[in-house]
């Protein structure tokens, strides 16, 4: 056993093709611009839940694939997503997060439009026809937008599968917390990691990590067998768990957690832990009380917006709601035990990979889809190759 | 025997101490500046949400138990420094003396460099003990909402 020199280090290991990934996926501006076009232009994306959204005439702005987008409630109760940009000069039409807006008008020349996308308005219409232009013909680019149990997926690919197909069951494991009755989104958060957003998503899709946090050390690694663990494969890259659980007695301060000093989320247990990994960039996690849904919006090789969003009962007791709150707060707010490592993980590999450090990194664990099996990442990068069409061999390097 | 009042210049003075203790990270001088009746909230307001959030909220014994174990975490390298603004005097009773406080946090790395981490305020609570001022009750209000890579330590 020795250390290796620099042939040894660049060297592609000898695994299969896909129990491996070359750094240069991470940093090449070629490969970004491709997997932006590729896959973000062409698949399902969370963008928000319905809860931010309650009432007709609701917006909520969202940034995807390098786009301002929003969604809009329309007054017939259907959600429905745009370019966030004028048909006349291109000015941002909404430029709070979210509001109210029963029209929308354009601050610049008056614009105004419904909640449909309709241009219904123009001052000084006549102006145009003289050149053959007229309201009909200005309209917003509508974007697909299709709910799965309250969570709104977007799609700029007009001809994309419908989003059932797309999700292949990936989140069947949460159907009975979601068809439970209403959620609500009580925590939001938006982050700027220097990551590519593969990087950031590797966290959720890594159980193997596990033991970089002291909170899951204590309270999950140890809370059943690793051979009980179940994981899951689905088509189009997603993954998943089967039901973990967690033994929050193990850290101080999570004591009690796992009893009923609040009611959990319906369909599951105060102890119970399951995850389901979409491709491309989100994550839905439940530990028992209070799900977490985070979304990646990729700015460039190596840097990404995060969302992150904590739900818990829509309309239950106000004590109920703040221990739900703490519950999230322990592992996934910005002061929690969890999530901030997962971040300082995420930035520490790009550290590396962006000044060719590292070469490459391995996703080679097999445990037979259990314990710590690396099998959901590999199904990931399969997909995020048969979308980009890169690949990678012997030469250790990408190329498309 | 009634406990006389907190006066604003040993109120601010408490939240200075209180600073300069979590700068060093010296928990213990921290919770000694805290009541038995402590209670610590971090609140954010969302425009996404259109609604205010809690980050963090604790009492005593929680706020002891999260600063006992942040040396076994993985955590940012650098330290944090609170930089604290003016200071109103917001309410003075024979129960308790309020400081509204605004506060720049700013982190240092170990490259030395030091950037603005998060800017808020301070709703501070500070009360007499039988050994002097003590905070009752902080809410930090804050307006910075991205925290990147968070924090362990509270603010």
């Amino acid at each position: 056993m020795s250390a290796r020199n620099e042939a040894g280090w660049r060297a592609a290991p000898a695994l299969p093709r896909d129990y491996w990934v070359p750094g240069s996926v991470y940093t090449q501006p070629d490969i970004f611009a491709l997997e932006r076009r590729e896959i973000f232009g062409r698949t399902w994306r969370f963008a928000c839940h319905e809860s931010e959204l309650p009432e007709p005439g609701d917006y909520r702005c969202v940034e995807h694939a390098g786009l301002d987008l929003f969604l809009l409630r329309g007054p017939d109760g259907l959600v429905r997503c745009f370019f966030n940009a004028c048909s006349h000069r291109g000015a941002r039409l909404l430029s709070a997060p979210s509001g109210n807006a029963r029209k929308i008008t354009c601050f610049y020349h008056l614009w105004t439009y419904d909640s449909r996308g309709r241009c219904i308005g123009i001052p000084r219409a006549e102006g145009y026809s003289r050149a053959g232009i007229g309201k009909s013909q200005l309209g917003l680019r509508e974007v697909r937008c299709e709910s799965h149990l309250g969570l709104l997926f977007i799609n700029l690919d007009d001809e994309a599968p419908p989003l059932e197909d797309y999700l292949d069951g990936a989140l069947a494991p949460f159907d009975s917390i979601l068809r439970s009755g209403p959620l609500e989104v009580f925590h939001f958060s938006r982050t700027v990691l220097d990551c590519n957003w593969k990087a950031w998503h590797e966290t959720n899709m890594d159980l193997y990590h596990e033991y970089m946090h002291v909170v899951l050390r204590q309270t999950q690694v140890n809370a059943m067998p690793m051979e009980d663990r179940a994981l899951q494969v689905f088509a189009n890259g997603h993954g998943g768990s089967g039901r973990l659980r967690a033994a929050y007695d193990g850290y101080r301060g999570f004591k009690g957690r796992g009893s009923d000093e609040v009611p959990p989320l319906p369909g599951t247990t105060a102890t119970e832990f399951l995850f389901s990994i979409l491709f491309s960039g989100s994550a839905v996690l439940s530990r028992g009380t209070v799900m977490r849904i985070d979304t990646v919006s990729p700015q460039g090789p190596d840097r990404t917006v995060l969302e992150m969003r904590g739900l818990g009962i829509k309309g239950e007791p106000q004590e109920h709601r703040r221990i739900r709150e703490r519950h999230h707060n322990q592992y996934w707010g910005p002061f929690g035990r969890n999530v901030p490592e997962d971040m300082l993980a995420a930035e520490s590999c790009a550290r590396s990979f962006s000044g060719t450090t590292a070469n490459h990194q391995l996703i080679a664990r097999e445990e037979a889809l259990t314990g710590q099996d690396d099998a959901i990442l590999r199904n990931f990068y399969r997909e995020w190759s048969r979308h980009t069409g890169v690949e990678w061999d012997c030469d250790a390097g990408a190329r498309s | 025997m009634s406990l006389p009042e907190v006066s604003f210049e040993a109120a601010r003075s408490l939240v200075a101490t209180a600073c300069l203790a979590l700068d060093e990270e010296d928990f213990c001088s921290f919770l000694a500046c805290c009541s038995d009746d402590f209670h610590y909230t971090i609140r954010v307001h969302s425009p996404e949400l259109r609604r205010d959030m809690t980050w963090l909220e604790h009492d005593l014994a929680g706020m002891q138990g999260l600063l006992e174990g942040v040396r076994d975490h993985l955590r940012r390298q650098g330290r944090l420094l609170r930089h604290l603004g003016a200071s109103v005097l917001v309410e003075a009773s024979a129960q308790h003396t309020v400081l509204d406080t605004s506060v720049l946090v700013l982190h240092t790395d170990l490259e030395g460099v030091t950037r603005v981490w998060a800017a808020g305020r301070y709703r501070d609570a500070v009360a007499a003990g039988a050994d002097g001022a003590r905070l009752l009750n902080r809410r930090v209000q804050l307006h910075t909402r991205d925290l990147g890579t968070g924090s362990h330590v509270p603010i």
